[in-house]
């Protein structure tokens, strides 16, 4: 990530996020043009779970895509200009690293607290919403377990604090996982609906509908409370909760043949229809919220730069 | 489920003293009808599927099978009693009910006959998804064979998939102790996913199989033996060390 920041110095800082249990440094991207006022932001992390290794890729992926297009593609280098992308690579740091060299199949964090059985606290049903209620469990041994109390794992925490401060600015809230071919809306409690439930279903049916087009691949969307299972103290949740209004979960490939295995030979492909699908919604968030002049000005100010950095070629500068 | 022509689907449960029924429609998106569905698939693949061809949702995957099948109606049955029972399915079909075996089934069985020694297996796939070839037949064999276990242990409230790890150990019998049958006998340890807990559980399984008469579970129990997986495992086969 070091690297990525130093090639990339015009559109990328490297920022802690926080400290995992076992006091590791959570780090996370900002990708987008420096600006003095604050922008709009849109939020990814991956590798919540341990075990779910296509989603670190994905994050991966993503920002490898971004870094490649943003000058060649007016789209993306509108987006860099527009907005931040926060990108949260590995949250889930010490189960990730217990999963390569101990357990394959872990999936909580491996915080411990006195008088439990069992250690690891499911990251994705700590956070503080509806925590929890349904879909979860007390047992500490449970792989849902919900932890003590709600934001009581560093990793949470972490994330949530940072979200609170920004929730003002940030338009999209991306979290990835695996696996199961799902786009997934909040809330994941059957008697809660979000206020624009129709908004963010017709959004999602069109990314599975990009995602589709990529290689033939079929996502179901849908709240899980539906499509899936009953669940609380989500991320996605939580931050729909905070007002952000675009919230979706990405359960990526497979269906269950490999499940959380899925084989170096998928990763491309899985990553590549998830990018779609992605940049789908990104595009639309983007044209909700810049619209009209601001546009033209950012089209105007990307085609001097282009004229510029071609004449320079020309020169031989570059 | 009977799938109706507006696209929602029945399902029956039968209640405590077996005389109510009450039916339900259910919306074939919601995870109500995939689970009963799941039930379903597994326990075709298990009575119908052979190594080489098994059954999904969408597609009949197989060498050999150029059609397409077509579920109709499948009657999935969870009993709500206070003995846990498996639940009941009953399947029609558009076309023939029978998958065929291949000529790569036959040979993969004669090629294990002549085995000497015993087959050692281990991390099918590994931590990395891998699968080699001279493995995916028992790759195969063991999906078939857990397909079975997922059946029998199905609730409505469980999302059974299999997370597979083969077996620490394969266990051939040779067809000279048992001439008039002409089976493989194998030993396998699996781990299964249920999706709605989240809970891989790990599970034994006496398998008996040959070409003709498909896989048969002879028993299988819950294991509790600690058996390490890390993400770094990678697949290995040799003849077991007879120590």
């Amino acid at each position: 990530m070091m690297e990525v920041a130093l090639r990339h110095p015009d559109v990328v800082q490297l920022d802690l996020l926080g400290q995992t249990y076992e006091k590791k440094n959570i780090l996370y991207l900002k990708i987008g043009n420096r600006s003095e006022q604050p922008k709009k932001i849109i939020w990814m992390d991956c590798g919540i779970h341990a075990r779910e290794w296509i989603s670190p890729a994905f994050c991966q992926w993503f920002v490898k895509e971004i870094l490649q297009t943003y000058k060649s593609d007016a789209k993306v280098g509108r987006y860099l200009q527009d907005m931040d992308f926060y990108i949260v690579p590995v949250l889930n740091i010490d189960g990730y690293i217990y999963s390569w060299q101990t357990n394959r199949l872990w999936r909580k964090s491996r915080s411990i607290y006195p008088g439990n059985a069992c250690l690891g606290t499911d990251l994705n049903r700590n956070f503080n919403s509806t925590w929890c209620s349904v879909g979860a469990s007390r047992d500490p041994c449970s792989e849902t377990y919900c932890g003590p109390l709600a934001e009581s794992e560093s990793e949470v925490k972490a994330v949530a604090d940072l979200v609170r401060s920004r929730k003002a600015d940030i338009v999209c809230f991306f979290t990835i996982h695996s696996y199961g071919q799902l786009i997934l809306m909040p809330y994941g409690h059957p008697d809660k609906n979000a206020s624009n439930f129709k908004e963010l279903l017709d959004l999602g049916l069109q990314a599975a509908e990009a995602i589709k087009k990529k290689h033939g691949t079929a996502y179901r969307v849908g709240p899980p409370s539906s499509i899936l299972y009953n669940n609380s103290g989500s991320s996605r949740d939580w931050a729909r909760d905070m007002g952000i209004p675009f919230s979706y979960t990405l359960e990526l490939r497979d269906n269950g043949t490999h499940g959380f295995l899925l084989p170096e030979e998928q990763i491309e492909a899985t990553c590549q229809e998830a990018q779609a699908g992605v940049m789908l919604i990104v595009e639309s968030v983007h044209a909700k919220y810049f619209s009209g002049a601001t546009a033209l000005a950012s089209l105007w100010h990307h085609i001097t730069a282009s004229y510029v950095a071609g004449w320079a070629l020309t020169r031989g500068n570059l | 489920m009977n799938w109706n022509e507006r696209g929602t689907a029945d399902s029956e449960q039968l209640s405590q003293d077996n005389s109510a029924r009450t039916m339900k429609k259910l919306n074939p998106s919601y995870y109500e009808t995939t689970r009963a569905a799941q039930v379903a698939l597994h326990c075709m693949n298990y009575q119908h599927a052979s190594l080489f061809c098994h059954f999904s949702y969408e597609t009949v995957k197989s060498s050999s099978l150029e059609d397409v099948m077509r579920i109709h109606t499948a009657k999935i049955l969870f009993s709500h009693t206070e003995t846990r029972m498996a639940p009941q399915v009953n399947c029609t079909y558009d076309d023939t009910a029978k998958a065929n075996t291949t000529d790569d089934e036959h040979a993969f069985y004669e090629r294990m006959r002549k085995q000497e020694k015993l087959v050692d297996g281990k991390y099918i796939p590994d931590g990395h998804g891998n699968i080699p070839a001279e493995m995916k037949p028992f790759w195969l064999l063991g999906q078939i064979a857990s397909s079975y276990v997922m059946w029998q242990e199905s609730s409505e409230s469980t999302l059974y998939n299999m997370q597979q790890e083969d077996a620490p150990l394969i266990l051939l019998l040779f067809p000279k102790q048992r001439t008039e049958d002409d089976f493989l006998d194998f030993e396998y340890v699996v781990l299964l996913h249920d999706i709605v807990s989240q809970e891989i559980t790990q599970w034994s399984m006496h398998i008996r199989w040959n070409p003709t008469h498909g896989v048969k579970v002879l028993n299988y129990a819950q294991d509790h033996r600690d058996i390490p997986f890390p993400g770094t495992a990678t697949a290995t086969m040799s003849p077991a060390s007879l120590s």
